[in-house]
């Protein structure tokens, strides 16, 4: 570049001038006025306003992150909130005990009531459970004259209607909760609208992120319904943006179809062909409360005529009946039973043969989140070195690693718990580490716990 | 007589003829033939050379067949497909001669001067690499080897070794565990290669693998991998219902153990011993070693842990 003469240097400089004054006189406000520095309950009143003013909008805030893990962190950060909120007062209380704080309202109750529709927690104990005070307490399910004031009204009545019954535990089981959930969406999806200024794949995907919210606000989600989701987000936000809306609502339609027909139901039937190969004849099974693929596997067997028996294991307090649901499965179709209680699992192990369990979902690294107790019947089985094998649908397999039953779990109804204490603890689930599984049967096969990492990668 | 054809790989060179003799027009008709002829294979083998045979055959003609078919994929029209079938089956045949020489190459690394080394029974495979590591990479070594009743197959072993200089001690297969702590390291080879990383050997392997990790030596299987199957067993009976592997005590080509003999009798001269009528004999040819008891496979796809087997198999097979 030609260097410039003086006289060209200085015009250039004068009508730099000239902008930046005409700049300053367009905006007066930038680089004047600083943010005002909030405390953080200040912060915190702020960010709930907007989130309220955000769900008045109907496109629900919560649930915007993709990955499974942020979708945990949501549901436990509802929960986490009254501590939160709790910890945030006392410190603000005591760092500026000049400052005044504005009179807040008892730290249980939650700010941002129109997003939830349902009655806060109970207050946290403050006695010796701290350790389980990170997971989201158990809601009771609200009274139904309760709920039909507060709620959203945005919300499709298919969802509501879901809500409450997972609340209830009328919907239980992974498989169940998630073509439940994908059969409501179903509904919701085949009555959406789009707005003409809104670009369908994105408007749909935010309804359906708050109707997962309210949900999971109802019940934490479980893993089968964590992926169940993320795969409907993933297959709407890959659909071809110039479609119609009647054939991009079709296409979502199908797609959970096949994913109901294909990864569940299909996937079940696999897994029972699989196991069934590891029953021989006079064998003796032994299962643990409800599992939908064990009864699979054990039902075929019996379709197969095979002659062996099951030993079912009840865990006898929280799993809602779902003990009986077996027994009464297994011996309307004439396969002998024998019931134990938890307490005899060591008693009757020395017979078993073969080992089955179900799973909530396998970790990456091959340790299977179960119904709590299933850990207990790992271990027996271990100690007496009887095989034991996990049925899982691929589904369920997620990229999390958990290293223990307590970062991520779900507490229950602690009714019917014996014991006259107060601390009571009902958890719903726990992790059966990869050493005490012999072999995961899913519709791929039998494989060992370490390919559940492979096959995730193989699925993506 | 170390490269000797293996069996499995005499099996591929049987269907690859197969197909160059068919008269088939479609992939599905092709598939047919091939699987009548594995078929009429693996009748044959177990007749002759009995229920050992099996894994490796069986692993061998299934992974070929699902190696060469998978083409049809990518060539829509028959004929071509069939010119790129037999490149194929040429391939895959001559890179199963060649695994067994890969394996030697890369094992053979684990032989370090002034070792003693245990083997078990006569894998082909491992007597190639450990004779590559005494003429080849000329390490100094001595064998301990397990005599391996009934067929002697230790014994066999171990004059290959002699004739390639090794100095080799012949032991009683019930003194395993009582030479291990002067051994640095075991050394097997497989008949199969299990989907959870676990093998299927001669018996006896078991009992040594349970042995080097009680006394922490380091355990390692050499095997080609067209020994990799697709079967799960649970635990040793299990294995049986593989299909009739051994489990309950298969038919062993070498007839049955052979009779008893006491050799204490004043002459030196060994005595039959006589059973009684209601004495039961089970003879199990093979037996299955889990996957907790194998520090590292040594295979063709390379050094493998064996959580990696499954890995590689569904590789293999998809």
């Amino acid at each position: 570049m030609a260097e410039l003469s003086a006289e060209e240097k200085a015009q250039k400089k004068a009508e730099k001038a000239a902008r930046a004054a005409e700049f300053a006189k367009n905006n007066p406000n930038i680089g004047k006025t600083a943010k005002p520095k909030l405390t953080k309950a200040e912060r915190r009143a702020k960010q709930e306003a907007q989130r309220a003013a955000k769900v008045g909008e109907g496109g629900g805030k919560g649930g915007g992150d993709k990955s499974e893990a942020d979708k945990d962190k949501k549901g436990r950060q509802e929960g986490n909130q009254p501590q939160r909120q709790q910890t945030t007062r006392q410190q603000t209380t005591t760092r500026t005990a000049s400052q005044s704080n504005s009179s807040n309202p008892t730290p249980s109750r939650r700010k941002d009531s129109n997003a939830s529709s349902l009655p806060p927690p109970p207050p946290p104990s403050s006695t010796s459970l701290n350790l389980f005070d990170h997971l989201p307490p158990y809601r009771p399910p609200p009274p139904l004259s309760s709920l039909k004031s507060s709620l959203p009204s945005q919300l499709p009545r298919p969802i509501i209607d879901l809500g409450r019954k997972y609340s209830s535990l009328s919907i239980d089981g992974a498989n169940d909760r998630a073509v439940a959930m994908l059969t409501a969406f179903k509904s919701v999806v085949q009555s959406f609208t789009c707005p003409p200024n809104k670009e369908l794949r994105f408007h749909l995907v935010a309804v359906l992120k708050t109707c997962f919210q309210h949900l999971t606000e109802c019940r934490p989600h479980s893993i089968s319904m964590g992926n169940a989701f993320n795969f409907l987000k993933s297959h709407i936000l890959k659909l071809n943006p110039d479609l119609s809306s009647d054939d991009a609502k079709q296409e979502v339609t199908e797609g959970i179809d096949r994913f109901i027909q294909e990864r569940i139901r299909f996937a079940s039937s696999v897994i029972a062909r699989v196991g069934v190969d590891k029953i021989n004849d006079d064998d003796v099974i032994l299962t643990f409360s409800y599992s939908a693929s064990v009864l699979a596997v054990l039902l075929l067997a019996r379709e197969n005529a095979t002659p062996f028996r099951v030993i079912l294991v009840d865990p006898r307090v929280g799993d809602g009946g779902a003990c009986n649901l077996m027994a009464k499965s297994l011996l309307t179709r004439g396969v002998p039973v024998t019931y134990v209680g938890m307490e005899g699992v060591s008693y009757v192990m020395r017979d078993v043969s073969v080992v089955m369990l179900g799973a909530e979902g396998v970790m990456s690294n091959g340790s299977v989140f179960a119904r709590v107790g299933t850990l207990g019947v790992a271990q027996a089985a271990k100690a007496y070195r009887k095989p034991t094998l996990v049925c899982c649908e691929g589904y369920k397999f997620t990229n999390k690693v958990q290293l223990d039953s307590i970062t991520h779990n779900e507490l229950g109804s602690v009714e019917g718990m014996g014991g006259g204490g107060e601390d009571k603890l009902n958890l719903l689930y726990d992790l059966t580490p990869s050493e005490l599984v012999g072999g995961v049967v899913t519709e791929t096969g039998l494989l060992p716990g370490s390919s559940v990492a492979v096959l995730l990668r193989e699925m993506e | 007589m170390l490269d000797g054809v293996a069996l499995p790989v005499g099996a591929m060179k049987v269907l690859l003829n197969v197909i160059k003799r068919s008269h088939a027009k479609t992939m599905m008709g092709l598939q047919d033939e091939l699987e009548l002829a594995s078929r009429v294979i693996l009748n044959f083998a177990n007749r002759e050379l009995g229920t050992r045979s099996q894994i490796p055959l069986r692993s061998g003609c299934e992974l070929f067949r699902r190696y060469i078919t998978r083409c049809s994929l990518d060539f829509p029209d028959f004929t071509e497909c069939m010119k790129e079938i037999l490149n194929r089956g040429e391939a895959f045949a001559s890179m199963s001669l060649t695994a067994r020489n890969k394996i030697a190459e890369h094992g053979s690394q684990f032989v370090r001067d002034g070792q003693t080394i245990m083997t078990h029974g006569y894998s082909r495979v491992v007597a190639k690499l450990l004779v590559r590591a005494a003429a080849v990479e000329r390490r100094n070594f001595n064998i301990v080897v397990l005599e391996g009743r009934p067929d002697g197959g230790g014994a066999k072993a171990a004059s290959l070794f002699s004739e390639a200089g090794i100095p080799t001690t012949v032991v009683l297969d019930s003194a395993a565990a009582h030479v291990m702590e002067r051994c640095d390291l075991c050394i097997v080879g497989a008949e199969g290669v299990l989907e959870n990383g676990g093998i299927v050997n001669k018996v006896g392997t078991y009992a040594l693998g349970i042995t080097a990790k009680a006394l922490g030596k380091p355990f390692y299987v050499a095997a080609e991998s067209y020994k990799f199957a697709r079967l799960y067993p649970l635990n040793q009976k299990d294995l049986g219902g593989t299909k009739g592997l051994g489990g309950g005590g298969g038919k062993s080509k070498a007839g049955g153990l052979g009779g008893f003999y006491d050799t204490t009798t004043e002459k030196g001269e060994p005595r039959r011993i006589e059973l009684g009528e209601g004495v039961k004999v089970e003879d199990h040819p093979v037996d299955f070693t889990p996957a907790e008891y194998i520090s590292l496979l040594f295979t063709d796809l390379g050094i493998l842990t064996p959580n990696a087997v499954s890995d590689e198999l569904i590789r293999l097979y998809q």
